[in-house]
C-alpha cells in the first residue's frame, strides 16, 4: 500500500515547479508524461518521506541537472551563447589589446569541448558519442 | 565485430528481465540501483533505455498512471529477441575472457 504524502494545506507534495517546467521543456514530447511521472513518483514515495522536503527538492533538481548534462544539444547551446556573448563584448567594448581576450575565449571553448567529452567518456566508459 | 553491450546497458536489460511486466522507468531505476549498489541518476537510465530502443533491443508501450504520479502515464519496456541475443553474447564474451582462470584471482600481481 502506498501513502500519499501531503503538505500542511493537504495538497500532495510536489517538487519545485520551475524544475518540473525545465524538465518538461527538455524532454521529447513522447517522454514528458512517463519521465516526469517516474521522477514525481520517486519524489513522493521514496525521497520526500526519507529525506524531508528540502533534501527532496535538492534531489529533484539534481535529477533534472542529470538530464540536462546528458543532452549534447545543451552544451552546443552553452557554446553558442558564449560565442554570442563574446561577439557582443567585442562590438560594444572592444579592447585595446585583443590577445588576452582571444586567448581566454579560445582556450575556454577548447576546455568546454574536452570537459564535456571527458565527462561523457567517464560516465559511459566509452569514447563513442552514440553511447551518451 | 558485433557491438558489445556496456556494463550499464547489461544492468538495464537484466532489470527488464527481472521485472517482467512491471518494467517501467522508476522500477528499472530502483532495480539497477539495487544491483549496482550505488545511486544512479534517472537521466542515465532514461538515456540508456532510449538508446537500447533505438538499437532495436527493447520495445516500449505506454500504460496507465497512478495517483502518486498524478495520473501521468508509465512507459513499460520489454526485451526483444535481439536484446536477448545481445545479452547472451555479452555473457559469452565475459565467460570467454575468464576461461581457464580461477576466481577470485590469487597471486597474479
Amino acid at each position: 500500500m502506498t501513502t500519499q504524502h501531503t503538505n500542511r494545506l493537504s495538497e500532495p507534495v510536489r517538487p519545485p515547479r520551475w524544475a518540473e517546467a525545465v524538465l518538461r521543456l527538455l524532454l521529447r514530447p513522447d517522454d514528458v508524461e512517463s519521465v516526469s511521472g517516474d521522477l514525481l513518483e520517486e519524489y513522493r514515495e521514496s525521497v520526500y518521506p526519507s529525506r524531508g522536503w528540502w533534501r527532496a527538492d535538492v534531489w529533484y533538481v539534481r535529477q533534472v541537472i542529470g538530464f540536462v548534462a546528458r543532452m549534447p544539444l545543451m552544451w552546443g547551446l552553452v557554446f553558442a551563447a558564449c560565442m554570442a556573448g563574446r561577439d557582443l563584448l567585442d562590438t560594444f567594448a572592444p579592447p585595446v589589446n585583443w590577445g588576452p581576450r582571444s586567448a581566454v575565449t579560445t582556450w575556454s571553448a577548447i576546455a568546454l569541448f574536452v570537459l564535456v567529452g571527458a565527462a561523457g567518456a567517464w560516465r559511459t566508459g566509452r569514447a563513442s558519442p552514440d553511447r551518451w | 565485430m558485433a557491438d558489445v553491450l556496456g556494463a550499464f546497458e547489461q544492468a538495464v536489460l537484466l532489470a527488464l528481465i527481472r521485472l517482467r511486466d512491471d518494467a517501467y522507468g522508476r522500477a528499472i531505476l530502483k532495480e539497477v540501483q539495487a544491483r549496482l549498489e550505488r545511486d544512479v541518476a534517472a537521466g542515465a537510465v532514461h538515456a540508456t533505455l532510449e538508446r537500447l530502443e533505438r538499437k532495436g533491443l527493447i520495445a516500449s508501450r505506454l500504460g496507465s498512471g497512478t495517483p502518486a504520479r498524478s495520473g501521468r502515464a508509465r512507459r513499460f519496456y520489454r526485451l526483444l529477441p535481439a536484446g536477448l541475443r545481445a545479452l547472451n553474447n555479452a555473457r559469452a564474451a565475459v565467460d570467454n575472457l575468464w576461461q581457464g582462470l580461477k576466481w577470485p584471482l590469487k597471486g597474479h600481481v
